[in-house]
């Protein structure tokens, strides 16, 4: 073996499965036997600590278990926190669903306008400006126009 | 270390969660596993009021989904498995973060103090103060570990669970569990060293 324990042959040896070479390491080895102890020791008291902290009186277990009885009577299956959680996404859920049912239902959009270009549309507008007539007496103008060329032609041939 | 379970009450409890339970059955239930629920919490989350609440949660949680039990481990493990899921969670519920913060470090300080008096009766002031070190020592290093690692650490050396076990309330594979339990050692191991 090259020199100490590697970690998987410790972590074999602090869990009580050790290889008999981890364990004769051990043997012959006082760093390593003295680290394996002080891990052991301080798990220990841990463990220790753990197990009398945990420890409560009668009355503690007795309102817990009237509690537990309490909560599963209303139905509380679901920690606070959990219940919440559920709550919000149903909201989301609603509000989601209310706006997609919402854009489905709008108004189709209006007709697009078949827009003329700017210089027919300045046109239009010149020549709107400049006739005193209006728009549907031009073809009366134009005929007598017409007519009062012609008499001039029959008086001067 | 407390017994597994008799094996004619785990039969009859193990029929009573197949067919149906009857409140007072379940009741039987909580009484017979809460401390013990209640310690593999504390072990995880080092709060007393905490580990009050998720046990009353592991055991509601265990009432409303007693017909997926199988029936094909211990109901020990299978409400371990519940706790720890829910240790977990929460674990993973930022919205608890800033409460813990706020109440570990007082809680920290009288378990340390507890833990002392517990587990060296009548030793030397020096003792006690090695002893001191070590628990807080322990007790912050598995606060670095992964939710996994922790859960299999403490159901290890504090519960005292077998591999099989372990494997079994977590739902994972031995080889898993071996895995999550060396990577936890070595953590603890090195910071232990660094420590010194």
């Amino acid at each position: 073996m090259n020199g100490h324990l590697n970690e998987e042959r410790w972590a074999a040896a602090v869990l009580n499965e050790p290889e008999e070479s981890v364990a004769n390491h051990l043997r012959e080895c006082a760093a390593c036997r003295e680290e394996a102890k002080a891990f052991a020791a301080a798990v220990g008291e841990a463990q220790a600590g753990i197990w009398k902290d945990a420890e409560r009186p009668e009355s503690f277990w007795r309102r817990q278990r009237e509690s537990i009885a309490a909560r599963r009577s209303r139905g509380e299956f679901a920690p606070p926190w959990k219940r919440w959680v559920w709550v919000t996404a149903t909201l989301t859920l609603v509000l989601l669903a209310s706006i997609l049912v919402s854009r489905n239902s709008a108004p189709p959009p209006p007709p697009v306008v078949q827009e003329e270009s700017d210089d027919a549309l300045l046109l239009h507008v010149q020549q709107s400006i400049r006739s005193d007539l209006p728009e549907a007496l031009r073809p009366a103008v134009l005929l007598t126009q017409e007519m009062d060329r012609a008499a001039a032609a029959r008086r001067n041939p | 270390m407390e017994s597994a379970f008799a094996t004619p009450v785990e039969l009859a409890t193990r029929r009573g969660l197949a067919e149906g339970l009857a409140a007072h059955d379940f009741d039987q239930i909580v009484r017979l596993h809460q401390q013990r629920i209640f310690r593999v919490l504390y072990s995880l989350v080092h709060d007393h009021d905490l580990a009050d609440n998720l046990t009353q949660d592991c055991f509601l949680r265990a009432y409303q989904r007693r017909a997926t039990f199988r029936g094909q481990s211990k109901i020990e493990t299978w409400l371990i498995r519940i706790a720890i899921n829910l240790a977990r969670d929460h674990a993973r519920s930022r919205r608890w973060a800033f409460w813990r913060s706020l109440r570990r470090q007082p809680a920290h300080c009288e378990t340390e103090g507890t833990k002392l008096q517990a587990s060296s009766p009548g030793s030397s002031v020096e003792r006690q103060m090695i002893a001191r070190e070590q628990v807080a020592a322990v007790h912050s290093l598995l606060q670095t570990l992964s939710p996994q690692q922790r859960s299999v650490f403490s159901l290890r050396f504090f519960e005292e669970m077998s591999l099989e076990e372990i494997a079994e309330a977590m739902e994972l594979e031995v080889g898993t569990v071996k895995t999550h339990l060396f990577r936890a050692v070595s953590a603890v191991r090195k910071g232990l060293r660094e420590q010194k």
